[in-house]
């Protein structure tokens, strides 16, 4: 693999995500610095460099994710951030409109630059949004949001395809408060505009030059955390009808946590840097192109992670959080990180990750003096300092801090299957795969739980009244539902941890930072990948039920799968021999890695589906592909500071 | 490469479910013949370039050495693979690794009494074994200058022998080349004795030579193992001679026993991935093969997969979902993608791996850049430099030229509405117009319908009349969209553009008679009868001497109005007015409907006029002549 740029100086302060447009010729970072830039690749230098620059800053606090929409809905950039909004922003200007016709719409929004101008702001999320992802575009023009309120939220755009709105020049803004939103027409600036708009409102602001409307609106707000699993069929003997509630690991205290903390970290090299892949199969495009740092945080479609680079920073402080500006009585209290040990290895798990949810923070917060250190956190509107709370799950302490947490999405590529979208709120690091049907209620088909069985028993099984030791891998004891440990003893993550290394120190959360739903390109299963705070990188292969479920098929034309499910079903059907549990989804763990050995940061996965990128804070992307014998393999590593790289050879095994 | 693919493709698809005919084998052997000459191409590429590019060179003879030794153990030119294997082993072997070296040959030649030299001596073995019968007769006969008679003697004898060697090629039938070994060996085995005999009381050097030669001619394996040894290319040279030397009966299926017994003496070079995959293929492992193909070069891999799978030697795995060509060409195709401008090969190769490929395809053809209207080599940074009236991207057309030669609709429609979207940002409608159409979305096409409707509102009527013409002849025959209201929107637009252009040409008769066909033949959107209505309230006032509209098309036109005043005093007036409403300065609803007034009355004094003049229609009114 080659370095093939490095854009220096990227941004005043650490970059939080990266994300590339739908061919890989744009590059869009946020970060700390609450702008939002976006790259231009030279197709024929291949050399990056910007394009458009946010000259006011895009959110009021640091930008946690951004997201290119397809480009038939045009160029759209959704940003979300740890102001607890979500926005999206539209490019302008090109042949064909006038850019100053829309500026009424763009200095109302206020954080834009001259191209860029500020479609919607969605403000309903309750803590620091942490992920946004546009939905296929087979379902419409839909966001899914995650904030660390653990609310799953899908918002709609709806084209009101009318000559009634006018066209760009004069009068824009009649057809934006005729909408009646009254955030959309409120500066920016404000924190309060945000905080007043009403929750699930629509927010309509007509198009630049078309005559048509957006109006975006809440359609879905699932609290994930206490998503019940959704059963397909009776149940057997006495066990109730419908999951018991809270099931799920009970992270709501976290609600209300918001943001806590923190900001800008000195001493931090500010560098992105862009490499591709040029040996091995590596991405899609021409550019695979990753971000470098020392702690590798984002990334996007086309295997693209981003960072920030660490380097020999020894103490972080925090200043006064950009967070706290928009909590009641944030007063930016200062709060300063302890020198971590002095070992420039050791900063690499510096509070950045806090922001992110990706590194092991107790280090980061209040110094190594542990939780206790959260009392320099200021508090945040409507929760007490006290907001520390820790559980035994099973044998690992798993605490309920935001910073413990992790916040992911995924949608489902494929619209075969129907809107499918997977999740993963707060400190469990369950991923819960939700399906959303018009009309009806939401429902979790499917939950994975990374967590050891034997250790993670924890409330989950308790609170189903269910025997932990006769089914040691399975969560879910009712028919048809599906809760999964990963720890099968599979022939294919048998053969993945031949490749491991030794166990990491033992994490401080178990939390996954990061989901990945992989495009299908065609095979009859998914894959889902997850990155975790333990350091593992775990490949889920998720089957959903058979066709003739679905259309109601015959059933001969499933028997070539037949055996494979009930194969799944040893794993993930759960409930005995009942061939009956093929008409649910069913998952087993196909890879387990560890070598990443500290916090996961993100995974990704290239377009086709065939190989998966995570970063991690060992300071390392690395490389996993799938041979002819189903075994997924390293493929190969780089490191992100000094631009060497490691390639495992692309192997293949009969 | 990949031109061949699709004929193999074609070839295949007809044979695979049979057994593979002599002709098949023979076809097949054309195809590797192509790759082949595709690597030597490839070499005499990287031979020109300064400085050479040496172990670039040296890897692509490699990759020939291998296609070539895969050509020779299952492709063979006579399409039979039961036949003797020893000359087609022997040609690979002096085809790849051409020994000795002849410039050696001529040094040794120029020598007053070269057999004086080991080297003479071992440069004729080597020629010997090899077959090389013409060499070796030349270095033979230069052993007449020898002062020793008996040597002169000897020396005519083997000359004999080398010349009279039965080889397999020269044949028709294996019998009648068998019987002439056996008779040829028997004369050898019979002179080796003699020699033997000789060597008991003579001590010439040179009588050591000869029964080596002599032995070697007999088959002696002791010594050819011994004297492949000695030389670079070890083991693959003793098996390559075994066919021609010792065992004369060598069929493919007998190498591999005879490869383990060579392997006891001439081990392979583990280190060099090359030698794994020579062995794999002289011992027919395909599956070996494929893996360490891999390791050593992608392409090698995939493209020996290609040709394994129609000739039934590959064995996929149990239940796996892909057969392991699909895989290894998928796999080459992705590697491809490290260089993007390559996408089309790639995909070219995906849509040859069954739908799942296909698919692959697909996503890789959906993000190829379509850099629709940015000029090439003019790519600045946040400049798009839009070149007026610049045909549309040839590579938009290309990918969508793909897409249809290998029925990937799904994509070509999906790419088709992003170039639709991307032209409407452009301004470019007629464009997004045709790319909405042929991808069939409608709501697309009706998108641009209403941008260009709400241009020609915004005052730049020349600019909109010019738009609407720039649609494409074709597409602006309704009759070609099967949806009704997409239909009624676009004849709505061309005929309004119509009744613009009447208008703006002063022809004020035929404008009002297209506007009164639109509202008679319901083609007017409710949210345009203002607009429409105050635009015939202009036209009435324009010019006194000019009567635009009969009287009939007056009441028309009341009519219209006043259900547009009526519906407003009930509150449903932004049905009606939604497209006036922003051309009037203020007040919304109500500037507009006081518009309308006017319009009203100019209506009831253009009746009034009609009435006096009796006219009765549309006309020119006179000047009155005295």
């Amino acid at each position: 693999m080659l370095q093939t740029n490095l854009i220096q100086n990227a941004h005043a302060d650490l970059i939080c995500d990266a994300s590339y447009n739908f061919y890989g010729t744009r590059l869009a970072t946020g970060g700390l610095d609450q702008r939002i830039k976006v790259w231009r690749l030279d197709e024929q230098s291949g050399e990056w460099s910007v394009e458009d620059e946010w000259k006011k800053r895009a959110h009021d606090a640091a930008i946690s994710r951004l997201a290119w929409a397809h480009p038939q809905h045009g160029q759209l950039l959704a940003s979300a951030s740890f102001d607890r909004t979500v926005k999206i922003w539209e490019r302008v200007g090109d042949v064909g409109t006038n850019p100053g016709s829309f500026s009424g719409v763009g200095s109302g929004a206020g954080a834009s630059s001259d191209r860029w101008v500020e479609r919607a702001l969605l403000s309903e999320a309750k803590g620091s949004v942490r992920c946004v992802e546009w939905a296929p575009t087979a379902f419409g023009m839909k966001i899914a949001t995650i904030a660390s309120d653990n609310h799953l939220r899908i918002y709609e755009c709806l084209e009101s395809a009318t000559a009634t709105a006018p066209g760009g020049s004069g009068g824009s803004s009649t057809g934006l408060n005729a909408a009646g939103n009254p955030s959309a027409a409120t500066p920016p600036d404000s924190v309060l505009g945000i905080n007043m708009s009403t929750p699930g409102a629509p927010v309509t602001t007509p198009g630049p030059s078309q005559p048509w409307a957006l109006t975006w609106s809440l359609i879905e707000d699932i609290d994930v955390s206490a998503m019940p699993l959704f059963t397909i069929l009776p149940t057997t003997g006495g066990e109730p009808a419908s999951p018991a509630p809270g099931q799920s690991v009970p992270l709501a205290t976290t609600t209300g946590l918001g943001g806590s903390e923190f900001t800008t970290v000195s001493g931090f090299d500010t560098t992105a840097s862009v490499s591709a892949t040029a040996t091995t199969s590596g991405g899609a495009g021409s550019s695979s192109p990753f971000i470098g740092g020392k702690q590798v945080l984002g990334s996007t479609a086309t295997t693209l992670t981003s960072t920030n680079a660490g380097s020999g920073s020894n103490i972080a402080a925090l200043g006064n959080s950009s967070f706290g500006l928009s909590s009641q009585g944030g007063s930016g209290i200062p709060s300063v990180v302890a020198p971590t040990g002095g070992s420039p290895g050791n900063t690499v798990n510096s509070s950045f990750g806090v922001l992110l949810g990706s590194p092991p923070t107790t280090s980061a917060f209040g110094g190594l003096g542990g939780v206790t250190g959260l009392g320099n956190v200021p508090p945040v509107s409507g929760s007490s300092s006290g907001t520390v709370h820790t559980s035994k799950v099973g044998n690992s302490t798993v605490s309920n801090r935001e910073a413990d947490g992790g916040w992911d999405l995924s949608w489902c590529k494929d619209p075969y299957w129907g809107e499918v979208c997977a999740a993963v709120a707060g400190g469990s690091g369950i991923i819960k795969i939700i399906q959303l049907q018009a009309g009806q209620r939401p429902r979790g088909v499917l939950f994975l739980d990374p967590r050891p069985s034997s250790s993670g028993s924890g409330e989950t099984l308790n609170s189903r009244g269910a025997t932990p030791t006769s089914t040691p891998h399975l969560r879910a004891q009712q028919p048809g539902s599906q809760f999964l440990s990963p720890h099968h003893p599979t022939s294919a993550a048998a053969a993945a941890a031949n490749h491991s290394k030794p166990a990491s120190p033992k994490p401080s959360s178990l939390a996954t930072t990061s989901i990945s739903w992989a495009p299908s390109c065609g095979r009859s299963y998914h894959l889902i990948a997850a990155g975790s705070r333990d350091g593992k990188v775990r490949i889920w292969k998720v089957r959903p039920p058979p066709p003739k479920i679905l259309d109601g098929e015959d059933e001969d034309e499933t028997d070539a799968d037949a055996d494979e499910y009930e194969d799944e079903q040893r794993y993930g059907g759960g409930g005995g021999p009942n061939n009956n549990n093929k008409t649910s989804w069913s998952a087993s763990i196909v890879a387990d890695f560890e070598d990443h050995a500290s916090a996961v940061g993100k995974v990704a996965w290239n377009i086709t589906g065939t190989v998966l990128t995570s970063a991690g804070n060992d300071g390392r992307v690395r490389l996993w592909k799938c041979t002819y014998g189903n075994v997924w393999r390293p493929m190969g590593s780089l490191d992100v500071i000094q631009s060497d790289d490691v390639i495992d050879g692309d192997r293949m095994e009969e | 490469m990949t031109k061949f693919n699709k004929s193999l493709a074609e070839h295949r698809s007809g044979i695979l479910d049979e057994d593979l005919s002599e002709d098949d084998l023979v076809w097949f052997n054309g195809i590797a013949d192509e790759y082949l000459i595709c690597l030597k191409m490839d070499k005499e590429r990287l031979d020109d370039q300064d400085p050479w590019p040496e172990a670039a060179v040296a890897h692509t003879e490699i990759l020939y050495a291998i296609f070539n030794l895969f050509q020779a153990m299952n492709l063979p030119a006579n399409g039979s693979l039961g036949g003797l294997v020893g000359e087609e082993l022997l040609e690979w072997l002096n085809t790849n690794f051409i020994a000795p070296d002849s410039t050696e040959a001529i040094e040794l030649q120029k020598l007053n009494s070269p057999w004086d030299e080991d080297k003479w001596w071992q440069y004729l073995i080597r020629c010997i074994l090899r077959g090389l019968t013409r060499a070796a007769v030349v270095f033979l006969e230069s052993l007449k200058q020898h002062p020793s008679k008996a040597l002169v003697q000897h020396a005519e004898t083997l000359i004999n022998f080398l010349t009279t060697h039965p080889r397999s090629t020269k044949f028709t039938t294996e019998h009648d080349f068998f019987s002439a070994w056996r008779q040829w060996k028997a004369r050898v085995s019979a002179f080796r004795k003699r020699l033997e005999g000789l060597l008991e009381n003579e001590n010439e050097e040179w009588l050591s030579w000869v029964l080596e030669i002599v032995q070697i001619m007999e088959g002696d394996k002791a010594t050819i193992k011994r004297y492949c040894e000695s030389f670079d290319e070890g083991w693959k040279e003793a098996i390559c001679v075994w066919g021609v030397w010792v065992d004369v009966g060598m069929r493919r299926h007998h190498i591999e026993r005879t490869l383990a017994t060579i392997f006891q003496d001439l081990p392979l070079d583990s280190t060099l991935p090359e030698e794994h995959v020579f062995a794999a293929l002289f011992q027919s492992q395909v599956g070996e093969v494929i893996k360490r193909s891999n390791e050593l070069d992608i392409w090698l891999a995939a493209h020996l997969a290609d040709m394994m799978q129609p000739l039934g030697l590959l064995m996929d795995i149990e239940g796996a979902k892909i057969s392991l060509r699909n895989h290894m060409i998928l796999n080459y195709a992705e590697y491809l993608l490290v260089d993007p401008s390559l996408w089309r090969i790639s995909a070219l190769y995906m849509c040859d791996c069954g739908e799942q490929g296909k698919i692959r395809a697909d996503e890789i053809l959906l993000r190829v850049p379509l850099n629709l209207g940015i000029s090439k080599g003019k790519q600045k940074t946040g400049h798009m430099e839009i070149k007026e009236d610049d045909p549309v991207d040839e590579r938009v057309l290309e990918i969508l030229e793909i897409c249809k030669e290998y029925g990937r609709e799904k994509v070509r429609r999906e790419i088709c509405r992003i170039a639709g979207r991307t032209f409407i940002d452009q301004g470019r409608y007629n464009l997004a117009i045709s790319y909405y159409t042929s991808a069939e979305d409608w709501i697309g096409v009706s998108r641009v319908v209403d941008i260009l409707l709400s241009r020609s509102l915004k005052g730049d009527t020349k600019e909109f009349i010019a738009s609407v013409t720039e649609i494409a002849p074709t597409l602006r025959q309704p009759s070609s969209y099967s949806q009704i209201s997409i239909r009624r929107r676009l004849t709505f637009l061309i005929k309004y553009a119509e009744f613009q252009t009447r208008w703006q040409n002063g022809d004020l008769q035929d404008a009002a008679w297209d506007l009164i066909t639109m509202f008679r033949e319901e083609l007017v959107p409710k949210s345009w009868w203002g607009v429409l209505l105050k635009q015939a309230g202009d036209m009435l006032i324009q010019d006194e001497n000019i009567m635009p509209f009969e009287v009939s098309e007056v009441y028309e036109l009341l009519r219209r109005l006043e259900e547009v005043q009526s519906r407003a005093s009930q509150g449903s007036g932004l049905d009606y007015l939604s497209a006036l409403v922003p051309q009037v300065s203020k007040n919304g609803e109500i500037e507009a409907l006081r518009q309308l007034e006017t319009v009203r009355l100019a209506l009831a004094r253009y009746f009034a006029r009609c009435s006096v003049l009796a006219v009765g229609g549309r006309g020119r009114i006179l000047p009155q002549t005295a």
